[in-house]
């Protein structure tokens, strides 16, 4: 017996150092916390959840993780009321992030952006033209251009109200301007938009109403809950738009058409909401309720994702890239495949051909400062040949250290657009290409850019908002690109 | 390596409070408390290094979003190990297309054990249990690797692996008793080879 229990603990022992030397180290708590950060991020974008406060800043003290950088690139609104502004720096990069999360979804997701996060009741309506209807008083928004050729495009948006409920409204440009179309939306977000050259389009948008009991007690400094009552489709055709409801059983987040008859959208699977998601993972059930939607034959198929994608592109119906924000993942013909890690964190890829694209994120690099808790960090830009993400050199006078584009918007292989946010007192990264070169270009003073959409080659539209230079945000905007330069239009 | 369980229940509950105010220092020491012991589970259930670390970090996402319906009185290990459980099962479904090169991987960890002083003696005592193990059935391979890699506790494995506490003690009970006669046997053979 005693020969028994001796033997038993070598073999455990050596057991131990067996596996210690076989499977080795497993990741270090930083490191992973930063890649979950990344990931939280990210997911918080697709499907924000409904935690009693705002989702916290999950990079406030994220080393390195792109919430964290996004929070501090993109400028923040004004709170409702003043009060409501979290302690400490959580508390600032938080409400950071809260804008970004509606504007940095667009060049991934075509428009995505979660719900009931923005204050801003002081933010002045932009004045509109030619609208039957005037826009509700509250704090306006544009959410995403989408333009169709250089004198025909469309823009969405949407006011929040005191109470916190929303108004999405669609604009329209021809004739040289933006008018409000009617009808308007209340109780909506607009999601995103993509039109075709055609005359055909979809927008994407979510009903809300404010929950009956928002918890005044705990937190009565907090904006009221809103409930996502579902989501919904609005396809243009024939001069009017006809809501569709989503395809059965998801919820879809944003929308984006390669064609008038193939599209693409990510999507959630609306029995497995967040708010079930915990219960079923307990219960061994799969948790990735994200779903691929595409617009084939005339209606939207639904498939699974391999894991929590943050940004997708397909260039058919069976060939695409998409990425988690750590690694790459190739779609083939119904299949996923993983594809390489990238090097640094992916925050957006974009593709014109299937031998063509682009993807854009950082590297994270040191320690994060003391005082801002940001995280030192080498942007980088891979291009896509059709077989490999292989970086691009990026000077530093293009994208200084620190700084970083977000997003693409590709408008063809010959031409596109990286956007950042603000850093600090740094202006919004902003790279152009063009004619196979990548260059900076500036924008006009307390501008940042949230979506692109080229109507013509050197010919764009852009929405985004103004903010002061403490980072608060007093407008919404829209601008105009042409003869190299940025201009504001409206706001 | 798996000591992470954070001491006093109250403070675990208050964490998680803390965390559903929006307190995203709270959200990161609770991952990194937890991020050894949820990623040596994953090394223990998935073979290769890089699902495995994909599967910790979704379970972390499960976790937040989780969170605001978690009964925060229950203790919070086990739920996070099943929620690591779930994704590393589905991580194992999915290998089969994955095609990520993970030989830099592997050989990280080989040039790790490199490392040690007794390095050559290790790395042959390491391959002759590495053909034992090889021999048994997956479960009892993932049992040996929950309890002497993860250090969880029986209860834990049964949650982890899905399967009733007897049955992780018998399973483990007969894991070891094959390794052991295995090598034995091994060895055995190894020393009749050498005296003829």
């Amino acid at each position: 017996m005693t020969n028994d229990a001796s033997c038993d603990a070598a073999l455990e022992r050596r057991l131990r150092a067996y596996f210690h030397d076989e499977i080795g180290a497993v990741a270090a708590p930083e490191a992973v916390w930063q890649r979950v950060a990344c990931r939280l991020d990210l997911a918080e974008r697709l499907s924000p959840v409904g935690y009693e406060a705002p989702a916290p800043s999950l990079g406030a003290r994220a080393h390195a993780a792109p919430m964290a950088r996004s929070a501090a690139l993109w400028p923040q609104r004004p709170k409702r009321p003043p009060s409501a502004r979290w302690q400490g720096f959580a508390a600032v990069a938080a409400a950071l992030l809260l804008i970004v999360l509606g504007a940095t979804i667009f060049g991934a997701l075509a428009g995505g952006r979660p719900s009931g996060t923005r204050g801003g009741d002081q933010l002045r309506p932009t004045p509109q033209r030619n609208a039957q209807t005037p826009l509700p008083a509250g704090a306006m928004s544009f959410v995403g251009v989408s333009m169709v050729s250089a004198t025909q495009g469309w823009a969405i948006g949407d006011v929040e109200a005191a109470a916190g409920e929303h108004t999405g409204f669609i604009e329209r440009y021809g004739d040289g301007q933006w008018s409000l179309t009617e009808p308007m939306y209340p109780s909506t977000q607009l999601l995103g938009v993509s039109m075709q050259s055609d005359g055909t389009g979809w927008i994407v948008g979510q009903s809300e109403k404010l929950a009956d009991d928002p918890q005044p007690t705990k937190q009565p400094q907090q904006p009221p809950k809103l409930i996502i009552t579902g989501t919904f489709l609005l396809h243009f055709a024939q001069g009017a738009w006809t809501r569709q409801s989503a395809p059965a059983g998801v919820e879809v987040s944003s929308v984006h058409m390669i064609s008038a008859v193939f599209g693409w959208a990510l999507a959630w699977s609306a029995d497995a909401s967040a708010a079930t998601t915990a219960t079923t993972a307990a219960d061994g059930k799969n948790t990735n309720n994200q779903v691929l939607v595409r617009y084939m034959g005339g209606a939207w198929q639904t498939s699974t994702t391999p894991t929590m994608l943050t940004a997708l592109w397909l260039s058919s119906p069976d060939e695409g890239w998409a990425t988690d924000g750590v690694r790459f993942w190739h779609y083939h013909a119904g299949q996923w495949t993983a594809g390489t890690e990238a090097a640094g964190l992916v925050s957006d890829l974009a593709l014109t051909s299937a031998t063509d694209g682009w993807a854009t994120g950082y590297v994270p690099q040191g320690e994060p400062s003391p005082t801002t808790k940001e995280v030192p960090a080498r942007p980088f830009l891979l291009h896509f040949d059709g077989t490999t993400w292989a970086p691009v050199p990026l000077p530093a006078s293009l994208l200084p250290h620190d700084s970083w584009a977000q997003r693409l918007f590709l408008a063809s292989a010959a031409e596109g657009w990286a956007a950042g946010g603000p850093n600090g007192t740094a202006p919004p990264a902003l790279l152009h290409y063009l004619d196979s070169t990548w260059s900076a270009v500036p924008l006009p003073a307390g501008i940042a850019l949230s979506s692109i959409s080229n109507g013509a080659a050197n010919d764009a539209w852009a929405t985004g908002v103004h903010y002061q230079g403490d980072g608060v945000v007093d407008q919404a905007v829209l601008l105009h690109y042409a003869n190299g330069t940025w201009t504001r239009a409206q706001g | 390596v798996t000591d992470c369980t954070l001491e006093d229940d109250g403070m675990e509950e208050e964490l998680i409070e803390r965390i559903r105010r929006g307190d995203a220092a709270a959200f990161q020491e609770l991952v990194e408390s937890y991020a050894t012991l949820a990623g040596c589970v994953a090394r223990a259930l998935v073979p290769d290094r890089a699902p495995a670390e994909d599967a910790v970090q979704e379970a972390w996402v499960d976790v937040w979003r989780g969170l605001p319906t978690f009964d925060a009185r229950r203790p919070f290990r086990p739920w996070l190990l099943a929620l690591v459980a779930n994704r590393c099962r589905k991580a194992v479904r999915r290998k089969e297309f994955q095609t990520i090169d993970l030989a830099a991987a592997d050989a990280d960890a080989l040039a790790a054990a490199d490392d040690l002083a007794d390095g050559a003696v290790r790395r042959e005592a390491n391959a002759e249990l590495r053909t034992v193990l090889l021999t048994l059935p997956r479960e009892q391979q993932q049992v040996l690797a929950l309890r002497f890699f993860a250090d969880l506790e029986l209860a834990e494995i049964g949650l982890v692996m899905g399967i009733p506490l007897g049955t992780v003690k018998s399973r483990l009970h007969r894991a070891l008793a094959a390794a052991r006669a295995r090598l034995e046997r091994e060895r055995s053979a190894v020393l009749g080879g050498g005296s003829r």
